[in-house]
C-alpha cells in the first residue's frame, strides 16, 4: 500500500480488517500481512523470550547448590563484635563530640563531584613530576660495523685473531660475537645469544638507580640567617700590641671608660697600659705571680690576686679620684660597722704610709692562693676564689664596710664565680656544673649542667638573662637562664681547650680564647620578646699575624727528618708557634677585643 | 725616540701638563701597551730634551713604577682605542733621609714645628722640650705630672704660644720668647673632666679647641679680655673644698703637709682659664680637631667667642666626624667612618685645578687616621663619606697624619708598627716609606723607678716554655710636617718629624 495522506490511512484503518497486521517493506514498498504464527514470534521477541514457542518453555533449571536463606554459607557462629558496640565508632563519636564542643566541627559534608573524569590522572602532580624526573636508563650501545651481516673486510677477524678470540676470557673479548660475512640477508642464521642478551639488558635496568640522590644545591640552606648589616661591627685585624711583660699573661681587665687596661702576669708584675698609645703607665711589682686582676666598675681601684694576698691598688691616674678612693678604703668606719669586721678571720691591712707611693692601699691575707676575682657591678662587693677544696674557697668582701664573709659552709671545689648585674644572684661554677644562688634568700635557685668535664670560665650577658660557659674539653655552652637547666646550644671546638669566654657590654658579640692562640668571635643577639630564641652566628676566627709571633726553633728530631728529605736547606727553617690565649676581654665601648697571650704580649684586635 | 717593534699593540697618547715648566710635546704618538713609568720618562725626556724626572698621571692616578699601561687602562676601564691623555708632573720627592735623632727620656707623643725656634716636642713622661733646628736641646721642662698627649705651637710673631694637652685633665699654655728660648707657664686650662686627647689652634691663632675622653669639645680664648684669673669666689671655693676633703679623710700625720702641697700646686698653675664653649654630642673620646676658617672679612668682634661662619670638625672614637657650627653651638654635619679615628689633619692650600683638590674658599679635604690601619680622605662638602678608597699600607694603628702645608697633594702617616709613609693623594701606594728598626721594649723612667716590694727575684721563665718577645716594633706616636725652602730647586723639600716609642724623635728630609 502506498503511503498516502492521513485521510487515506484513516480510511484504510476502517476498511481493511488486516490493517493492524500489515507491514510495509521500506525497500520494495510491498505490503505483507503477518500470519498469526509470525505475530506470536514477534511478541515473544519483544517480551525477551525465545522466538519459538515450542522450544525450551518447559526446560527445568535445577540449582546445583541448594540455598536455604535461613542458614549462611559459612556455618560459623556470629562473632562477638556483632553484638557489642564498636570501640572505634565510640572513639569517632567522642572525637566528633569534642569537636562540636570546641566549636570547630565542620558541619558541611565534603561534597563529592557527581561526575568525574574517569580518564584523568589521579596522581599528585608533584609526584608525577618527580616520577618524570627519573634518570633516563642507560642507552643501548648502537650496532657497529662489525655487527653487520656484510661487514667491511677490515672488521673480519683473521684466523690468528679468531683463535685468540676463542682463547680469551669472554669478558676480555673485543666483541662478544664473531664478525661474519654473509652473501645475502636471508642466509643470516638465527642469533643464538638473543635471549641471553635480553636478560643481561634487563639486569642492567633492574640494577640501575631509579632516581638521583638528593644533594645540597647551595650551602645557604644550612647556614643560619645572618644579620649582615649589624654584624659588620666586629674585631677584624690586629693593629696594636702591648709589649713589656716577661712571662705569660694571666688576666686582663679594662677600665670602665675604655682608656686604660690592667694586666697581670706570671712575671710577678701588674701593669696598667694606656690603650691609645699602647704604652705602660704603671708597673706594680708583686711578691708572687699575679693570678687575677679586676678593675672596679665604679672607682679607679684594681683588685689584684698575688699569691695568698688580695691587694687593692689605686693606679693614681688622676689625683682627685685617687684621693676619693683612698678615703673610701682607708677612712675609719662607723663604730657599728667595726664589730662586723671581727666576725671573719680575714684582716684588712692598711698600707702603712698614705698615700703609698706604689698605690697599694689595702691588702687582705687569704689562707690559700687566690685564683679568681670578680666585682659586683655596683662596685662595693667583690668575690675571691681560692684554689683549694674547703669552705673558704669563695670569700665575698665588702669594700665600704671592709668586712669579709664566707657564703658557703660546705666544702666545694670552685672554678669561677660571677655576680648577676641586677638581681641578687651569685653564680658558682664547679668542675662540671654551675650553681645559681640567691644571696638574699640564701638558697640554691638553679643548677645548670653544661655537660662539660672541666669548666674554665663563664660570662654573663649584660642583661643577665644568658650565661655562657667555656670548658677545657672544647665546648662552649649557652644557657638561657629563664628557660631550661640544659644548654640552649653547645658550640664545639674539636681539640681546643677554651681558656676564657667573654661578652661584649654593648654590642651583640661574645668571644672565646682557645689554647691554639685563636680567638673565636660570635654574633650573639638576644631578643627582648620571650619567644624568639637567641641568634648565635660564628663570625670570625682571629689569630695574630705571623709577623707578631716569636719564631721558635723546631725540635731536633723533626729537623733531622727534614734534612733527610731536602738536604741542608730546611735545617735552618724556623717554625712559628702561635702562643696560647690566656685571657681575653672586650673593650667596654668599642667592638675591640684584647687577648693576653702566653708569650707576654697583649694584642688588640680592632 | 726608540724604534718600537711593530707587532706590539700600541695606544695613542697625548702628553699634557698643568704645573711643569717643560712644555708638552705637540701631537699624539703611539706607545706600546707594555710601557712602564721608566719608559715613559725616557720617552718624554727625549721628546722635550729636558733632564727633569717626571711622574705621570692617568685619570687622576699616579703611575707606579713597574706597572704597565695595559693594567692601568684595564683598571680605569679606558679603551685601548681611545686617545689617552697622560698628565706629567715633575717628580720632586726625594727619598726620605734621616737627618737627626733627638733622644728623649720617654716616648715622644707630640711634636710641633715652631719656625725660627726649631721644634717643640712633648713626651709621655709629661716633659716639654724645645729643640733647635739642628737637633740640639735648647730647653726642657716638666709640664705635666701625667703624659702629654698633644702639643701645638702658634706661628709668627716674636713670642710664641705653645699649648700642651695632657692626661691630667688639663691643658697648659706656655709662652716661648725669642730672647730666653724658654717656656714660661701662662695659664692652666681647666674644664675637661677626663684626659685631654687633642687640641687645635684656630686660623687666627686667638682661640683653641680641645677634645678629650669626656667626649666634649671645648673652646678656649688664648688672648684678649676673656683670659681671666680665677675669681675670688672660685678660689675660696677651691680652698673650702680642700679643707673639707681634709677633714673628711682624716689624714694621718702628713695631712697638713699635703694640704699645703695642694695649695702650692694650685698656686703653681698660674692663671686658670675656663672654657668659653662646651660642645657635647660625641659618644666617644674626641681625638682629632680641625678649624675651618671663616670668609675673608670676618674677624673677632668685641667679646664674641667665635667668628661668624667659622666651623670646627671633630673626629672621635664613636666612628663619626662632626662639623660644629660654633656660633649656634650645634653640629651641622656628620660623616660616619667604619671605625674609630685616632687623628685628623686637613689641607691648608688648594690645588691648582684638580678634580680631587679642595675648591677655593674654606672647603678643605680632611684626612683621618684610623685604628684599622687605614687613612681615609673626606670631602666636607659631601653628605656621606670618603672621597676615595682608604689608603692602606700600615698594619698597625695610624697614630698620626700630617698634611703638607704647601702642597695639597702630599701627606704623611705614621703607624704603631714603626712605619712612616709619605703619600700623594693621587697614588694608591705611598711614594716614600721608612720602617724603623726593631727596638727592645722600653719602660718609662717614671714607671721603672717604682720601688720594688719585698723580694724582687723574678723566677724568669714561667711554666710554659714559650719565648717572650725580645725586640718589638718602634711604635710611632705622632708626626709633623714642615715645608722648607731648600737650597735645591725642589719645590716640595720638607721635613717630617716622627716621635717614637723608644723616646727618639726622628727628623726626615726629602
Amino acid at each position: 500500500m502506498e503511503q498516502g495522506s492521513g485521510l487515506r490511512t484513516q480510511l484504510q484503518k476502517v476498511i481493511d480488517p488486516n490493517f493492524r497486521r500489515t507491514v510495509v517493506d521500506e525497500e520494495t514498498g510491498e505490503e505483507t500481512v503477518l500470519s498469526d504464527q509470525e505475530l506470536d514470534m514477534l511478541f515473544r521477541i519483544q517480551e525477551g523470550k525465545y522466538y519459538s514457542s515450542n522450544v525450551g518453555e518447559e526446560m527445568d533449571l535445577t540449582d546445583l547448590y541448594p540455598y536455604d536463606s535461613r542458614f549462611p554459607v559459612i556455618n560459623l557462629p556470629e562473632p562477638k563484635s556483632r553484638f557489642i558496640p564498636s570501640k572505634w565508632e565510640a572513639k569517632k563519636v567522642i572525637e566528633l563530640v569534642r569537636k562540636i564542643r570546641r566549636g570547630d566541627y565542620d558541619h558541611k559534608i565534603p561534597e563529592k563531584p557527581d561526575v568525574y573524569n574517569l580518564w584523568t590522572d589521579d596522581t599528585d602532580p608533584a609526584e608525577w613530576e618527580a616520577r618524570s624526573k627519573r634518570l633516563p636508563p642507560p642507552p643501548i650501545k648502537l650496532p657497529d660495523h662489525a655487527e653487520s651481516y656484510n661487514p667491511p673486510p677490515e672488521y673480519l677477524l683473521t684466523p690468528e685473531e679468531q683463535k685468540e678470540w676463542e682463547a680469551a676470557n669472554p669478558y676480555d673479548r673485543k666483541y662478544p660475537f664473531l664478525p661474519q660475512m654473509y652473501a645475502a640477508m636471508r642466509q643470516v642464521p638465527g642469533y643464538k645469544d638473543f635471549i641471553k642478551e635480553r636478560f643481561q639488558r634487563d639486569l642492567d635496568l633492574y640494577l640501575f638507580p631509579a632516581s638521583s640522590r638528593r644533594s645540597f644545591t647551595s650551602t645557604l640552606r644550612i647556614c643560619p640567617s645572618c644579620p649582615t648589616r649589624r654584624i659588620c661591627c666586629l674585631p677584624q685585624v690586629m693593629t696594636l700590641e702591648f709589649f713589656g711583660h716577661g712571662a705569660a699573661i694571666t688576666a686582663l681587665s679594662v677600665d670602665p671608660t675604655g682608656q686604660y687596661i690592667a694586666s697581670g702576669s706570671r712575671d710577678r708584675t701588674v701593669r696598667v697600659w694606656d690603650i691609645p698609645t699602647g704604652r705602660c703607665l704603671r708597673l706594680l711589682r708583686l711578691e708572687a705571680d699575679a693570678e687575677a686582676v679586676a678593675w672596679n666598675p665604679v672607682h679607679p681601684i684594681i683588685a689584684i690576686a698575688a699569691g695568698k694576698k688580695l691587694l687593692l691598688y689605686t693606679p693614681g691616674l688622676t689625683e682627685e679620684a685617687t684621693e676619693a678612693c683612698i678615703a673610701l678604703v682607708v677612712a675609719p668606719l662607723a663604730p657599728g660597722a667595726m664589730t662586723m669586721t671581727l666576725q671573719s678571720g680575714y684582716t684588712w691591712h692598711r698600707a702603712d704610709t698614705l698615700p703609698t707611693r706604689d698605690g697599694v692601699v689595702m691588702d687582705i691575707a687569704h689562707p690559700k692562693p687566690i685564683t679568681q676575682l670578680c666585682w659586683h657591678p655596683k662596685g662595693d662587693y667583690f668575690a675571691a676564689v681560692s684554689s683549694d677544696t674547703s669552705s673558704s674557697t669563695v670569700i665575698i668582701h665588702q669594700l665600704s664596710r671592709r668586712r669579709s664573709q664566707l657564703p658557703f659552709t660546705k666544702k666545694r671545689l670552685v672554678m669561677c664565680v660571677l655576680f648577676h648585674p641586677t638581681k641578687p644572684l651569685f653564680f658558682v661554677a664547679s668542675r662540671t656544673a654551675v650553681q645559681v644562688f640567691d644571696l638574699m634568700k640564701q638558697q640554691l635557685v638553679k643548677k645548670l649542667r653544661p655537660s662539660a668535664k672541666w669548666i674554665t670560665s663563664m660570662a654573663l650577658h649584660p642583661t643577665g638573662s644568658h650565661l655562657i660557659v667555656g670548658s677545657a674539653d672544647s665546648r662552649l655552652a649557652w644557657f638561657d637562664l629563664e628557660a631550661k637547666d640544659t644548654p640552649y646550644k653547645i658550640l664545639r671546638y674539636p681539640g681546643l681547650a677554651l681558656r676564657q669566654v667573654c661578652f661584649h657590654q654593648t654590642q651583640p658579640l661574645f668571644a672565646s680564647g682557645a689554647d691554639n692562640g685563636t680567638l673565636h668571635v660570635f654574633h650573639g643577639r638576644v631578643y627582648t620578646d620571650m619567644e624568639t630564641d637567641p641568634l648565635l652566628v660564628p663570625v670570625k676566627v682571629l689569630r695574630p699575624p705571623p709577623s707578631s709571633m716569636v719564631p721558635v726553633e723546631q725540635p731536633e728530631e723533626e729537623v733531622e727528618e727534614e734534612v733527610d728529605e731536602d738536604g741542608e736547606k730546611k735545617a735552618a727553617r724556623r717554625k712559628v708557634i702561635t702562643p696560647d690565649v690566656r685571657s681575653c676581654v672586650f673593650h667596654p665601648r668599642q667592638p675591640w677585643i684584647f687577648s693576653g697571650s702566653a708569650d707576654g704580649v697583649i694584642r688588640l684586635f680592632v | 725616540m726608540q724604534d718600537l717593534p711593530s707587532t706590539e699593540p700600541t695606544v695613542n697618547v697625548k702628553f699634557v701638563t698643568k704645573t711643569s715648566s717643560v712644555p708638552p710635546p705637540e701631537g699624539t704618538m703611539a706607545i706600546p701597551l707594555s710601557t712602564t713609568r721608566d719608559n715613559l720618562r725616557d720617552v718624554l725626556r727625549s721628546l722635550t730634551e729636558s733632564d727633569a724626572t717626571f711622574d705621570f698621571i692617568i685619570a687622576n692616578e699616579i703611575i707606579r713604577p713597574g706597572v704597565s699601561l695595559t693594567k692601568i687602562l684595564q683598571r680605569k676601564k679606558i679603551s685601548e682605542e681611545a686617545l689617552v691623555e697622560i698628565e706629567y708632573i715633575e717628580s720632586d720627592l726625594a727619598p726620605l733621609e734621616q737627618i737627626c735623632e733627638c733622644p728623649h727620656r720617654d716616648a715622644v707623643t707630640g711634636v710641633s714645628f715652631c719656625p725660627q725656634f726649631g721644634f717643640v716636642t712633648a713626651s709621655f713622661d709629661g716633659s716639654l722640650h724645645l729643640w733647635s733646628e739642628q737637633g740640639a736641646l735648647a730647653f726642657s721642662t716638666q709640664a705635666h705630672p701625667m703624659p702629654i698627649t698633644d702639643v701645638v705651637a702658634t706661628t709668627g710673631g716674636p713670642t710664641r704660644t705653645v699649648v700642651t694637652a695632657s692626661k691630667d685633665h688639663t691643658l697648659a699654655l706656655w709662652q716661648l720668647s725669642r730672647g730666653t728660648k724658654a717656656f714660661t707657664k701662662q695659664a692652666t686650662l681647666m674644664g675637661h673632666t677626663d684626659s685631654v686627647q687633642c687640641c687645635a689652634l684656630s686660623p687666627d691663632q686667638q682661640r683653641l679647641a680641645s677634645g678629650g675622653w669626656d667626649n666634649a669639645v671645648m673652646l678656649w680664648a688664648l688672648q684678649g679680655p676673656t683670659v681671666e684669673a680665677p675669681s675670688p669666689a672660685s678660689k675660696a671655693e677651691a680652698e673650702e673644698d680642700t679643707a673639707e676633703s681634709g677633714v673628711g679623710r682624716v689624714r694621718p700625720r702628713d695631712a697638713e703637709v699635703d694640704e699645703a702641697g695642694v695649695k702650692r700646686r694650685r698656686e703653681g698653675q698660674g692663671k686658670m682659664l675656663h672654657p668659653l664653649v662646651q660642645l657635647r654630642h660625641h659618644r666617644g673620646a674626641v681625638t682629632g680637631l680641625h678649624w675651618e676658617g671663616a670668609s675673608a672679612g670676618a674677624g673677632l668682634r668685641g667679646e664674641a667667642p667665635v667668628v661668624p661662619g667659622e666651623t670646627l670638625w671633630s673626629a672621635s672614637w664613636d666612628h663619626t666626624l662632626l662639623r660644629w657650627d660654633l656660633q649656634a653651638q650645634i653640629h651641622t654635619a656628620e660623616l660616619t667612618a667604619p671605625c674609630s679615628a685616632l687623628c685628623m689633619a686637613a689641607t691648608t692650600t688648594s690645588a691648582p685645578g684638580s678634580a680631587t683638590a679642595p675648591a677655593p674658599g674654606n672647603a678643605a679635604l680632611l684626612l683621618t687616621g684610623h685604628v684599622d690601619g687605614a687613612a681615609r680622605l673626606w670631602d666636607p662638602r659631601t653628605q656621606d663619606g670618603a672621597v676615595s678608597r682608604p689608603f692602606r699600607e700600615h698594619t698597625g694603628m695610624v697614630t698620626g697624619v700630617a698634611w703638607s702645608p704647601r702642597s695639597p697633594y702630599h701627606f704623611s702617616t705614621v703607624g704603631t708598627e714603626g712605619l712612616v709613609c709619605l703619600w700623594d693623594i693621587r697614588a694608591r701606594k705611598p711614594m716614600q716609606q721608612h720602617r724603623f728598626p726593631l727596638v727592645p721594649p722600653t719602660l718609662s723612667p717614671a714607671v721603672e723607678g717604682v720601688p720594688e716590694v719585698g723580694e724582687t727575684t723574678i723566677t724568669g721563665m714561667p711554666t710554659n716554655s714559650q719565648k717572650c718577645v725580645a725586640l718589638v716594633p718602634n711604635k710611632v706616636h705622632c708626626c709633623c710636617f714642615e715645608e722648607r725652602s731648600a737650597p735645591s730647586k725642589k719645590a716640595h723639600a720638607g721635613l717630617i718629624g716622627c716621635g717614637c716609642d723608644n723616646g727618639s724623635l726622628f727628623l726626615f728630609s726629602f
